[in-house]
């Protein structure tokens, strides 16, 4: 008998060879702990023990040296045993805090909103100065590749249309600084509608049907715009961000792919259409500066955004709108015009003059392909 | 505090009816899981927060606190499940993931010959990463101080995953439900828990039945969907809706099945003495996925610990484990002897992948 006054956890004792369980009592006693009440009972040095970490209130469990194991609930005398895992302790110290739960949360959030607002841009930067021109435009040839098989036709346009268009691609491209190596591709996609698009490595598709509903001219304010795109490699850094969006979502929704359905991607989506309007911004004030500087008015740029927006709202098919993948479009008219304000163009040479100012209503002309030859 | 005093009750509840009296021959054992979300909540956003500001190296402690959570809450006869593993291993697994994912990633958009390179190093790993895994979830899941135990080889499943790929692709995806059901088979009946082994009874016949109602179904919603786009088209509406109903009939489809196959392979599987029952319903699933999915989306997820804890507590509330035989066939070597063969193991080949 001890002279002090043992602490007693009571436990179910599991020796290792069966599922049997023995109801003991475990004594704590200075240096010493005692197991008691088993068939044979056993003393050992404290020191000898291990615990499982700490897991909010759930029971824990006490290796022995001997192979057994004992389960208890959780009280303050398992504290003075040794534990199972040193990193462990503090991660639960943490959790049992309400403090530190408001603490993560906010910090959780600061340190997203960072990530996705300053840190995934620069390393997008980063790694695209970093990826050759070369490589990037074979992966834009694979993407056109992709295009002509699934989407686009080869273009229906007549040649003195086509030339027109190139013509004015040439004097844009011409205002981009390095010399850029940009590419026009016409083609002609009723499913994508009037749609442009600037794919890495500087490939560019204009849609039939955008030439179509705007004029010449206004398609060539719309291609200053990819090639906007172009000059800040918009596609690729596009990609590098939306994988780092990607990899962040996977890192906060692991837990949710086993309870939910993939819904939770939601936020991801947003997030993802978030930098495409920054970007859209950006390509926009380069393409009016090009624009300007080759001689065109940016106001072209407004009035073609006006047609391909009344054109929506009368109800043409087309999931992918150039009006509707680059949203808002009342800002973005608004900018052009601000753009062309006091701006005398040289341009366009040689053809009728087009109506720049012109209202959106008229492109419910059922014909828009008047204003050239 | 009241936590303490319901395991400490759940206890001397078990310690009576504990399976020491090997007479019994049939009986439900209880199965409770005592978890909630409020606890976890607080586990999960400590986990996440270190996961982000260590850029992902805390991810590997983050999923032993996690399971940790799960398994010391899940009570068998009063007596929790017990996870054993270290982090270290994990963190190795996750980093060789990371790897083979950003070659993946680069080869799908950058280099065809880097994607087909690393198509065939997945395909020849895959068999040896999915019985490491097995043998290492296996090895450190414990109850009453005994521990699991997976015997599979890289040869075994690399011959049942080739088996399965050639039945899917012969039979144009037809045979898929019988290619389940042998990989699973070999998965299960290469598991031990105390020296007895699992048993799993599905053929591809059982499985077949949920697959093919879902194939159907989902073709059928497909065709109305089609229908309703061909006339939204036509009429100049929106195709939001269309896209919205493709959504809603792959995640009908998608629970359908997990509920349906989850009830087929607990129904047919057996450790010993032991049998298990999951009355899984195919509209809870799809309620609790759908709810769960909104109420993430909405909370930008926030909410997913609560969601984690409603899926988890649904599954424990509808699976039933039934002893039909004596107990005393669960023997164990003692602890420390597989400790030891546990740590040898871990020196090199000692990995985790899953998630």
């Amino acid at each position: 008998m001890t002279h002090s006054n043992p602490t007693r956890v009571s436990a179910e004792l599991f020796d290792g060879q069966s599922l049997l369980a023995q109801p003991v009592c475990l004594e704590l006693d200075g240096e010493a702990a005692r197991v008691v009440g088993a068939e044979a009972p056993a003393a050992f040095a404290l020191s000898s023990l291990r615990v499982s970490p700490r897991v909010f209130n759930a029971q824990r469990f006490v290796a022995l040296p001997n192979g057994w194991e004992l389960v208890c609930a959780e009280q303050p005398a398992l504290a003075r045993l040794p534990q199972a895992s040193s990193s462990e302790g503090p991660v639960a110290w943490l959790e049992q805090r309400i403090s530190v739960a408001v603490f993560a949360v906010l910090a959780t959030i600061a340190g997203v909103v960072a990530f996705y607002f300053v840190g995934l841009p620069r390393l997008a930067d980063a790694v695209a100065t970093r990826i050759p021109p070369e490589r990037e435009r074979t992966f834009g040839e694979g993407t056109l590749r992709t295009f002509d098989t699934n989407l686009t036709r080869p273009t229906s346009l007549d040649t003195e249309t086509l030339r027109q268009v190139r013509a004015g691609f040439d004097d844009i491209r011409k205002q981009l600084t390095p010399a850029s190596s940009a590419r026009l591709e016409v083609r002609d996609s009723p499913g994508i509608g009037p749609n442009a698009f600037a794919l890495p490595g500087g490939v560019i598709i204009i849609t039939d049907q955008l030439i179509l509903t705007c004029s010449v001219d206004e398609s060539i304010a719309i291609l200053a715009h990819e090639l906007g795109h172009v000059r800040y490699r918009h596609a690729l850094r596009h990609l590098i961000q939306e994988s780092g969006v990607a990899a962040l979502g996977t890192l906060v929704g692991a837990d949710a792919s086993s309870a939910s359905l993939s819904a939770s991607m939601l936020p991801i989506v947003i997030a993802q259409a978030q930098y495409s309007q920054g970007f859209e911004a950006e390509a926009d004030a380069a393409g009016f500066a090009m624009l300007r500087r080759a001689g065109w008015s940016p106001a072209l740029f407004a009035s073609c955004l006006g047609k391909i927006a009344a054109r929506g709202k009368l109800g043409d098919p087309g999931i992918a709108s150039y009006a509707s993948s680059h949203p808002p479009e009342a800002d973005r008219i608004a900018r052009a015009e601000a753009a062309a304000r006091g701006f005398v163009p040289s341009r366009p040479p040689k053809r009728p003059a087009d109506r720049v100012e012109a209202e959106p209503e008229n492109a419910s002309a059922p014909v828009p392909t008047t204003d050239h030859e | 505090m009241s936590g303490a005093e319901r395991a400490g009750s759940a206890e001397q509840e078990s310690s009576s009816g504990a399976p020491r009296a090997p007479e019994v021959e049939q009986r439900s054992l209880s199965l409770v899981f005592k978890g909630n979300a409020r606890d976890y909540f607080r586990l999960w956003i400590v986990n996440l927060c270190l996961t982000l500001f260590t850029l992902g190296i805390f991810s590997a402690w983050a999923k032993v606190r996690r399971k940790r959570y799960f398994y010391s809450h899940t009570e068998l006869e009063g007596i929790p499940f017990e996870y054993l593993a270290d982090p270290i291993p994990i963190l190795k697994g996750r980093l060789i993931g990371v790897v083979l994912l950003a070659l993946w990633y680069a080869g799908t958009h950058f280099s065809g010959p880097l994607l087909l390179g690393v198509v065939v190093v997945g395909a020849v790993l895959a068999p040896w990463v999915m019985v490491r895994s097995a043998a290492f979830n296996a090895r450190y899941s414990a109850y009453r101080n005994l521990t699991f135990h997976f015997a599979g080889t890289y040869r075994g499943a690399a011959y049942r995953l080739l088996e399965a790929a050639l039945i899917s692709f012969v039979t144009c995806g037809f045979g898929y439900p019988w290619a389940l059901a042998n990989v699973r088979r070999y998965f299960v009946a290469r598991t031990s828990f105390g020296g007895v082994w699992a048993t799993y009874t599905a053929r591809g016949g059982h499985l077949a039945r949920p697959f093919y109602t879902m194939v159907g179904g989902a073709m059928l919603g497909g065709a109305v969907v089609g229908a309703m786009q061909f006339g939204s088209a036509r009429l100049g509406r929106s195709v939001t809706p269309t896209l919205l109903a493709l959504y809603v009939l792959y995640g009908v489809g998608y629970a359908y099945f997990q509920a349906r196959l989850g009830r087929l392979n607990w129904g047919h599987s057996s450790l010993g003495p032991i049998d298990f029952a999951a009355d899984f319903r195919a509209r809870d699933f799809i309620w609790l996925y759908f709810s769960n999915a909104v109420a993430i989306a909405c909370s930008f997820g926030l909410l997913v610990p609560w969601a984690s804890i409603r899926m988890y507590r649904y599954r424990i509330a509808r699976l039933s484990v039934e002893q039909v035989g004596s107990l005393s066939d669960f023997v164990g070597e003692s602890r420390s002897a597989v400790r030891a063969t546990g740590a040898e193991v871990a020196d090199l080949f000692d990995f985790d992948l899953s998630l």
